[in-house]
């Protein structure tokens, strides 16, 4: 079974290039368009599943080379809104791989203390099957307190999605009277999204040679630094995110000159809001803009409470969940012993004996099987 | 994280050897390096163009020498359709007021190639002081164009309505509801983030219930609203500027009381050039399309604060400088846009 962490040692030429750019400024965060998964297994012959494997891999590895670099927050684009879109065996086998993947997660709770590994989920997680969203918001809990680095992993995602989900909280807090219409500022839509915990992204790569962000960070990554490779992604090596980190280097300065420059543009939008609030109620004066920052204060506090109580509603569910299945399990042994159980899949040496009433289920067993073996 | 020598793969003698090898004593040769590697691909770039030239270099020799499999080309030259909609974006300090002649002949190839709207992007704001004098070398490059230039809609929902300032412009001598019409639009970082929030506090609005089920359909029907500048309109004119309204107004997603008051939104005019000058009596909305193509004029591929909602399936083309985009470069990036294969997720 694969673990999300991997750790190995570096090659002589490996450790010096990282050596030598760990000299020069490194991006904080990093966010990644996993693009080509599908093209490497038609490549290599395979079948569509074993492309997502593959990329799968490639991301612990690559999770590996921004630990080396001290690259500290890693956001990727494992699954948009849009790839519902796709054949219904290419998404249920997606979601499995993704269910199995947040199961040994939850498995390896220990080693990711260890490493101080926060995982976060971003996305529309209410589509998501019931079981997957359970696991992700046990996934989310259980890693909250680590703190070393960040992992956001996008899905059921879209950045359209995500500004929509914040402009509507906004919108409605306004037309509730829990926030006036001058509280409105870029500051506190970006407080309303996802991503509210993590600083914007200053590198962004896309693998496969699109060069587009496909609805991804849209609003985070105005300012990035884009770097937009032709290789499959799981063809990746370490030498493409080096290539893509001293891309980023050279133009560092002029990156971060560009974010102070958006930064007085935020500030001037606050200063706005809070005249504004004085004008308002001219009485109140200076306690015009502290009511603000009460109400604005109010608000996030709330949301990100409502946030954590489906989180926790979530992880319950996912208890009672996985006791039914215990359950049901029993009885599938119980059932065993009456002699109802057939073979029904081989994969290499391994036989697995399984009570099918539907045929359908076959392919998905055979998948899950694959899964296990690699 | 790689802290020291007993990190790299090498013999177990070897690396215990290493472990009392003190990291320290080889930072200054690291700093070497690393100048010395910027160096040198400053060199490569001054040669061979972008740092995208450079690697693509890199990573040729790396295959030739590790006799690796070559990437597979990722896009053919197709058939497909050119961009409607191309942005032009200038990063920092790579856009001057002298480079108007060049910004007006990448503009008249666009619309020559078929573009309909373009959206220009100058954070330092020089294009929109320049947008009379652009919007007039335009019609003089292009005279069988009509140029029109989009704003947004409001900038303060809460003031009253203003009063419709008439400026002095003209429609080009002849223009009917035939005449192909090019919208621009210029955009600064102030434009998008203020759009954004008025339509926030203009949707704060709305009843409860539309406001729960608000999907990313409704805010883009919203957003994309843009007013076009005052013009004049003769009869024929006239009705094709009534056409494109009644579209929206049809557009149910689209804010019904807004809609059928479109002067009672007006906001103070800005002009557009055009060769001959009348009064300005009417105007019109048209819905935005999202940019086709973005090329950015910089070091880097960035979006550099373009407005974000628009750019979701954006492709982006960069070069160093507006002198660089000659006509083989420019039906270059139309050959590789037309070739994309777009799979909207599929």
């Amino acid at each position: 079974m694969s673990s999300w962490l991997v750790t190995e040692k570096r090659s002589w030429p490996e450790w010096l290039a990282l050596q030598v750019l760990k000299v020069g400024p490194i991006p904080k965060h990093l966010a990644l368009i996993m693009d080509g998964n599908r093209r490497y297994a038609k490549l290599h012959e395979q079948e569509t599943f074993h492309g997502h494997i593959a990329g799968f891999k490639t991301l612990t590895y690559v999770l590996a080379w921004c630990r080396d670099l001290g690259i500290t927050e890693v956001t990727s684009y494992a699954l948009s809104i849009e790839n519902f879109k796709r054949s219904k065996e290419e998404v249920e086998g997606l979601l499995s791989l993704a269910s199995n993947k947040f199961e040994e997660v939850l498995n390896e709770g220990e080693n990711l203390a260890k490493h101080g590994v926060c995982i976060r989920i971003i996305g529309n997680l209410d589509l998501l099957p019931t079981y997957l969203r359970a696991q992700t918001a046990e996934v989310v809990l259980m890693t909250r307190n680590n703190t070393k680095c960040f992992l956001n992993l996008a899905l059921a995602y879209t950045s359209r999605d995500e500004i929509t989900a914040a402009v509507r909280e906004c919108a409605i807090a306004i037309s509730e009277g829990r926030l006036q219409e001058t509280d409105i500022t870029p500051r506190l839509l970006e407080q309303c999204l996802y991503t509210a915990q993590s600083c914007h992204p200053d590198l962004v790569i896309r693998t496969s040679g699109e060069t587009r962000l496909s609805d991804f960070l849209l609003w985070q990554s105005q300012f990035s630094c884009l770097f937009f490779t032709k290789v499959l992604w799981p063809e990746l090596s370490i030498w493409h995110v080096l290539g893509a980190v001293f891309h980023y280097q050279r133009h560092h300065h002029t990156v971060v000159a560009a974010r102070k420059q958006a930064k007085l543009l935020y500030d001037r939008y606050e200063l706005e809001a809070d005249q504004a609030c004085s004008l308002d109620d001219p009485e109140c004066g200076c306690d015009g803009t502290k009511a603000r920052k009460i109400r604005v204060e109010r608000f996030i506090a709330d949301l990100v409470e409502r946030r954590e109580k489906t989180y926790h509603a979530l992880s319950t569910q996912l208890k009672e969940i996985k006791k039914q299945q215990q359950e049901s399990c029993e009885q599938e042994q119980k059932s065993e012993a009456s002699g109802r159980v057939r073979v029904i899949g081989e994969c290499g040496e391994r036989v697995v004996s399984v009570s099918v009433a539907d045929p359908s289920l076959l392919k998905r067993v055979q998948q899950r099987m694959l899964l296990e073996a690699n | 994280m790689l802290t020291s020598l007993s990190d790299v793969k090498a013999h177990k003698t070897v690396q215990r050897l290493l472990a009392y090898f003190r990291m320290d004593l080889l930072l200054p040769v690291f700093q070497l390096l690393y100048f010395v590697a910027h160096f040198l691909v400053s060199v490569l770039q001054a040669v061979y163009g972008t740092y995208m030239d450079v690697l693509q270099i890199t990573h040729f020799l790396y295959q030739k020498l590790t006799h690796t499999v070559h990437a597979q080309e990722q896009y053919n030259e197709g058939k497909g359709k050119l961009p409607e909609h191309p942005a032009v974006v200038f990063l920092p300090g790579h856009y001057l007021a002298a480079q108007l002649p060049q910004l007006v002949s990448l503009m008249t190839a666009f619309v020559k190639a078929g573009a309909k709207q373009i959206t220009l992007y100058d954070p330092a704001g020089k294009i929109e002081e320049q947008q009379d004098e652009l919007l007039l070398c335009l019609t003089r490059s292009l005279p069988g164009s009509l140029f029109l230039l989009l704003q947004h809609p409001l900038e303060q929902i809460n003031e009253e309505p203003q009063k419709e300032q008439a400026h002095a412009r003209s429609l080009v001598k002849g223009a009917t509801a035939q005449t192909p019409v090019v919208y621009v639009s210029i955009v600064n970082c102030d434009s998008g983030v203020r759009h954004l929030l008025n339509c926030v506090r203009k949707l704060a609005r709305q009843p409860h219930s539309s406001l729960t089920n608000l999907s990313p359909h409704d805010l883009d029907s919203v957003l994309a609203v843009r007013q076009v500048s005052n013009i004049e309109c003769h009869d024929e004119m006239s009705n094709y500027c009534s056409e494109e309204t009644s579209r929206l107004v049809s557009n149910p997603s689209c804010n019904e009381r807004y809609l059928k008051n479109p002067r009672r939104c007006a906001q103070s005019a800005v002009s557009c050039s055009f060769v001959e000058q009348k009064s300005l009596s009417c105007m019109h909305l048209v819905r935005q399309q999202d940019p086709d193509m973005m090329i950015v004029i910089g070091d880097y591929m960035s979006s550099g604060g373009f407005p974000p909602w628009g750019l979701r399936l954006t492709e982006f083309a960069q070069t160093s400088s507006l002198g660089r985009i000659d006509s083989a470069e420019l039906q270059n990036l139309f050959r590789s846009y037309a070739g994309i294969e777009k799979r909207f997720g599929r």
